[in-house]
This record gives structure tokens, sequence and C-alpha cells, in this order.
């Protein structure tokens, strides 16, 4: 045991050695790209999103004044935290100065999404966080919860089964989150009634109907909001809390729903990764292409905001099941059992909405992405959907490559 | 919290239910004291020296059909004989089968009672069960206390499900074999002791008299087989509190009537359909349903949802969150279907 203490001061010794110098608030690169899409996006109400941005999460405990926890993925009740008094901040990063940062302490072909959470957490704003909850989602998750474990202040650790084809294991997603709620409420000392559940649940259901409004108008209209100023926003709702993500949102949307869509753009369906800001290599790519992304089935938007938490029964199992109904078993993520949800939401998308062709993005070394491509890409066959598959990272090295095979897509589409 | 139009129609239509069927006697004793057509068919009476028997006494437990009911027809769903004046109908169909096996009253004065109990059924399977059955009603309080008091609901697994159905036909069939059996005219003077078993050992029967307020069987101890269906009758109503109140529906998996009632179920009227593409396997559905059916969830392919165990409660429409994924038709005419709610 006191061997094993002393190996934990000493890695985070290491760690910290390593991340020397790297304590910036600002992480260098991000206002440059955030003035780089505000000055593309020609809408007003935009503007809130990409401050928020810009100041970061360096300013939420002092705006809040509330304790902060921090989480990967999307299967973390946001509920819970918020009926605790907790702020929750989703830390999701795709900065490729971070995976840099990551790099020294994850060698190796890893996927840059977890490098780039781990170097974010050297910056000072994460380690000030009073708790990390890392769900057992992915591999790249559970080993990312042992290397921040030295680092982190506190840090939660969520089991989830990951057959959302069997129904069974309801039982155990709320045993889990359960046992997360009562550690909140030992860790925070709080005592949060069923009221303060349902107020936090009413709260993410207004999130996502308004975020439902904007997805749709998005995709009947084309053109009506680029693909940056949404993703923005989409991503902004990681740290902002919701009842100020929905007001923002609702001007936008009041905007919005007022222009006139661009005649002759091609609609595309964008599926795969997640896309977190400052990646958004893709868009850029797409962008320049000429294709318009007026719908996307990815767990940084869409997955994340796009389903409510319906409760049937408002006893506080009841919520909780509820709860796990809303983040685990809906789950697109290829890490969970059940493509057909993917392939489903895909199809139903392109249908719906009459949109040309879908592309998949696919982050380099996500494994269950790449699997799950090839599945998708022979349904889509057989309906006659055109489909490109789209497979780098963070580096800015095959941009030209990717363009042409857009392009190409694009010419394709006619 | 969200608004549940489908959930408010069903609680108004079933209180209405309740108290129509309950006290329909009290509110169109006039009307029926005054008119005799106001029976859909002629009734069906005891033949001679069949019924003779002093057991059955006005005011008795066993006085066939309790006080003059309004209409002496039998619909689906469990309405009671032993309602205070009869209620508006005289009883359910398993009293109306038992009673005529007894009888031996022959087919063609049945055929219009069962024309019409087949008919409400083609027209609306089992949604009868949900909405417009007494019994379940007061079960629907218990489930509401439960929820009240903060304790989860007990999810039972497809094996216990489909026990509890195979108990129901057992419960049926050796109902209907009794009554069959004390009909032979040898065995006439069993009849005092062992008309209608099922409705002898139905909650309904120590639940509806307290409605009327009027003096029920509860303590019928006066000989060794009244004593002992009494006691059952306590037994199956300590199942019914305790299913209702752990288990929400699952009672109605138990339930002969709802059994009979489930027969027509497929085919019915009102029908379930889900369109598999829009769905997101969130399994809502099968999280609502109050009868625990975990077929919606599984359906991977579009149609038409019919199940003998589903009561057509409408509930998982009402709370699925993609819209147009399910929907409840009516002979393939669209009714409502499910939407994010506003």
């Amino acid at each position: 045991m006191k061997n094993k203490e002393y190996l934990r001061e000493d890695y985070a010794k290491t760690l910290k050695f390593f991340s020397k110098g790297k304590d910036s608030p600002e992480i260098p690169g991000n206002s440059e790209a955030i003035e780089k899409y505000r000055k593309l996006s020609g809408l007003k109400e935009t503007d809130f999103f990409y401050d928020a941005f810009l100041k970061a999460k360096s300013t939420i405990p002092e705006k809040e004044k509330k304790p902060v926890a921090g989480y990967f993925c999307n299967t973390v009740p946001e509920e819970l935290l918020l009926a605790c008094g907790v702020h929750p901040v989703r830390l999701c990063s795709a900065d490729s100065h971070c995976a840099e940062c990551g790099e020294e302490a994850i060698p190796g072909d890893i996927c840059p999404m977890v490098k780039a959470a781990c170097g974010d957490f050297f910056h000072d704003f994460n380690r000030m966080m009073d708790l990390l909850i890392i769900p057992a989602t992915c591999d790249g998750r559970v080993k990312l919860a042992e290397i921040l474990s030295p680092v982190a202040k506190d840090i939660y650790f969520i089991d989830i089964p990951r057959n959302t084809d069997y129904l069974e294991n309801v039982n155990i997603w709320e045993k889990e989150y359960t046992k997360f709620f009562d550690y909140l409420k030992s860790k925070f000392k709080v005592k949060p009634a069923r009221r303060e559940i349902l107020d936090a649940c009413v709260q993410t259901n207004e999130r996502t109907r308004m975020y439902r409004k904007i997805y749709e108008a998005r995709a009947k209209k084309p053109g009506i909001m680029n693909a940056f100023d949404y993703f923005i926003m989409a991503n902004s709702s990681f740290f902002l809390s919701p009842a100020e993500w929905t007001e923002k949102a609702s001007l936008l949307y009041r905007e919005i729903s007022g222009r006139e869509q661009e005649p002759g753009r091609k609609k595309i369906l964008l599926a795969g990764s997640p896309v977190v800001f400052p990646n958004f290599k893709i868009l850029d790519i797409l962008g320049d292409a000429g294709c318009c992304v007026s719908a996307d089935v990815v767990c940084s938007a869409y997955g994340r905001l796009y389903d409510p938490v319906e409760i049937d029964e408002e006893t506080e199992s009841g919520i909780i099941r509820a709860l796990s109904l809303k983040y685990v078993a809906p789950s697109i993520c290829p890490c969970f059992v059940g493509i057909d949800k993917l392939i489903n939401t895909v199809l139903d998308s392109v249908e719906r909405y009459g949109l040309d062709g879908v592309i998949y993005y696919n982050i380099r070394l996500c494994q269950v992405f790449e699997m799950a491509s090839g599945v998708l890409r022979s349904v889509l066959k057989d309906r006659d959907i055109p489909f490109l598959f789209l497979k780098t990272d963070f580096s800015k090295e095959d941009t030209g490559q990717l363009k042409t095979r857009v392009e190409a897509f694009m010419e394709m589409l006619g | 919290m969200n608004k549940r139009r489908i959930t408010f129609l069903r609680r108004t239509v079933q209180i209405l239910c309740l108290v129509m069927l309950v006290y329909g006697g009290y509110i169109f004793k006039v009307k029926h004291h005054t008119t005799q057509q106001a029976n859909l068919f002629p009734a069906l009476k005891a033949p001679e020296g069949y019924i003779s028997t002093t057991k059955f006494d006005r005011g008795s437990i066993l006085w066939p059909s309790g006080d003059n009911p309004v209409l002496e027809n039998y619909p689906p769903g469990l309405v009671c004989r032993f309602n205070p004046r009869g209620g508006l109908f005289k009883a359910c169909i398993v009293h109306f089968i038992s009673e005529n096996l007894t009888w031996r009253t022959s087919f063609k004065y049945l055929l219009p009672h069962l024309t019409l109990f087949m008919l409400l059924c083609f027209l609306f399977g089992r949604l009868w069960c949900r909405w417009a059955c007494p019994i379940g009603t007061v079960g629907d309080f218990l489930t509401m206390l439960r929820k009240k008091m903060n304790i989860p609901s007990r999810k039972f697994p497809a094996g216990f499900r489909n026990g509890l159905r195979s108990g129901s036909y057992c419960i049926l069939g050796t109902s209907f074999f009794i009554s069959a059996l004390i009909g032979v005219p040898h065995l006439a003077r069993f009849q005092c002791y062992w008309f209608l078993p099922y409705c002898q050992i139905c909650p309904a029967r120590l639940i509806c008299p307290i409605f009327g307020l009027i003096k029920p069987g509860w303590k019928d101890f006066e000989t060794a087989i009244t004593t002992m269906f009494t006691i059952l009758a306590w037994l199956v109503l300590g199942i019914f509190v305790a299913a209702f109140y752990w288990g929400r529906r699952i009672w109605c998996h138990l339930c002969p009537v709802g059994l009979m009632n489930s027969w027509f179920n497929r085919g019915a009227g009102v029908e379930l359909k889900k369109i598999s593409v829009k769905c997101n396997k969130c399994g809502l559905c099968t999280e609502a349903c109050p009868m625990g059916l975990t077929e919606m969830f599984e359906k991977k392919t579009d149609g038409v949802f019919n199940q003998s165990g589903c009561i057509m409660c409408l509930r998982c429409v009402e709370i699925c969150p993609r819209d147009g994924c399910l929907s409840a038709n009516f002979f393939g005419r669209k009714i409502v279907e499910s939407r994010l709610k506003k």
C-alpha cells in the first residue's frame, strides 16, 4: 500500500514536470479561431456564444459561485449535478495544442480526443475543479481516469454496462446513477428533494425543446445558420448552465427563423465522431467545398441535446431510471451495442429533411467508429444514398487531399 | 411537469365510467322502472327449478345480478354484479357465461349478448380494461398512492407475466367447468354453494359493495364451502392490492375477464403502430407500460403492434419523445401520434 502511494505521488510530480510552462489560462490559437468564425457568421445573437468561448472556462467558478464538476462523455446525468447545486462542465476537448501536451502522459497511437482531454487537464482551471466524473464508456476514458487520478482533486468513476439492446440493464444503470447521486449528496453535503431533480429536468428539457426547434429550422431551410455557428452554439452547452443557454438560444432562434433559405445548396448529414471546438477542421473542409451541413448525428450536438428526460413515475427511482433512458439507452456512440439506433437516425433524418448525402467523419484511431461506418455504408448503399467516409486527425496535413475528395463527392451529388 | 393529455383524458374517462357503472343504477333508476325497453336484448332469466334453493334470497351475496340493473347486458371489462343496485350493466362476461352454463340456456338466446360483447371487443380490444374497468380504476388509486409515497414500482420478467396468463386460463377453465358441472340436473343441489365460482373469489366481490354502503358478503362463514370461498376471496383481494400497489397493472395478466377481452385484441379496431426507423431505442415505452410489455421496444420492423397483454392505455404513445414514431390508429385512421412534449 505504501509503495503504491509513493508511486502515485511520484507520478503526479512527473506529470507536473511535463506540463511545466503549459499552465496558461488561455489555450493559444483559440481566440484567433473564434474571431475567424465570428466573421463568417451573419448573425447577431451568436456573439454571446462566441464570447462565452473566448472567456472559456476560466471564468466559470467566479460566475456561477457554485462548486464545479467536470465530466467526460455524454452519459453523465447533468440533472443530478444541477440538483446538488453543482455546475456541470463537459470537458471533452479536441484541441491540437492540448493533444500535444497530452502526448507526454499518453504516448503512442491513442485517440487524439483522449490525449487532448489529458492535455487540457494540465491547465489551471481543470485542476481547480472539485470533482472529475468519468464514465466507463470507451477504453480511452477508462484509462484516462487512472492517468488523471493523481492530478485531479477528486475523481468519480461511473460504470455503465454497454448493451443498450437489453433492457434489464436499466436496473444496473439505475443502480450506478443512484450510487453516483448518493456520492454527490455526501460529497457536497446537500440533500436535494425530489422537486429539485424535477426542476433540473425541466431546465434540461427546455434546452432540448429549444435545440430541437433550431435543429429542425436548420434542416428544413439550409443556409439560415452556418455549421460553425451551430456547433459553437451546441458546444457552448458544455459549460453554460441550461437556463442561460436556453435563454440565449431562443433569441438566436427568433433571429434565424426570420431568415430565408439559400437556394441550390446541397444538404449533407454529418455523422460519426464528435465535432468539438476548436477542431472544426471537417467543417472548414465541407464549407470550402460548398456543402451545407444541415443536420448532424454526432454526440457533441445531436446526441447531447436532442433527447429529453421523460419521467414516467415521479418517484426518485423513476426519475433516475428516466435519466438513464435519456443518457445511456438512446446513445448513438458505437461503443454501445445497438448500431440500429445510428442507422435508424441517419435514415430517418435523410428521409425527413430530404438530405442529399451522408458524410461520416471519423477521428483517426477510434476503431469502433470506423467499424460502424462499414455497416452504415452498406445500409446506405442499398437505399442509394450517397455516402462519404472521411478519416482524419487534428493535424492540418491532409486538408488538401480531403478537400479534393469532398469536392468530388459534391460533384457526384450534382 | 409535461402536459400529459392522454393521461388526463384517460383519468377523466375512468372516473366517469366508475361513477356510471357503480352508481348508474341510482342515476337511471326512474327511467328503468318506467321503460322496460331500456334493454338492448331480452334479459336471460333462470329457468324454473334451477334457482330454487333458499340461499338465493334478496340481499344475499349470491342474489343473481343484485338489484335491478339499468341494462341487462354484458359489456367487456369488469362490470360487476356486486355493484349496488346492479349498476348500469348487469355483470361481466365471465358471470354471464358461468351463469348460463349452469342454467343450460339455449345458444340462440346467448347469441345477441355474445355478439354485443364481441362487437365491443372488436371495436376497442382490451381498451376497456384500462379506460372503463371500475376495478382497475380502484387499483390505479393504489398505484397513485405508491407514487405519492415515493416507492418504486416492481418490474416483472416475461416468464412471470406468461405464468400469470396461464394461471388466468386455469381460473377461467375451472370456473366454467364447475359451472357446467352443477348445471347437470342430478347435481343441482350443489348449486346453492357452487354457483358462479369465479364471482365468489373475485376481488370485486369485496370491493364493489363498499360503493353502495350495503351489507357486503365479507364475513360469509356459514358453511364450509362459503367459508372456503370467503377466505379465497380475501386472499385474492390481498393479491389484488399487492399487485396494484407494487406492480401497476400486473394484475390484469391474471384477470379472467381481461383474458376474454384479450382474445379479440389482435385485429381490434384500436391498434398501435410503430415506425421503427424513427425509434431511438430509449426504452421509454417499456418503462412506461403498466403491463410491463417489452415487445414494443424489441420490435424492429414497422407495423401494427398487437399483443394480447396490451390494454391500449396509450401511455407509450404519450411518453415517446420521437415525433411520429408511435401512433394509435382506429381502423387505419390515425388518432394520436407521439411527439416531444411542449
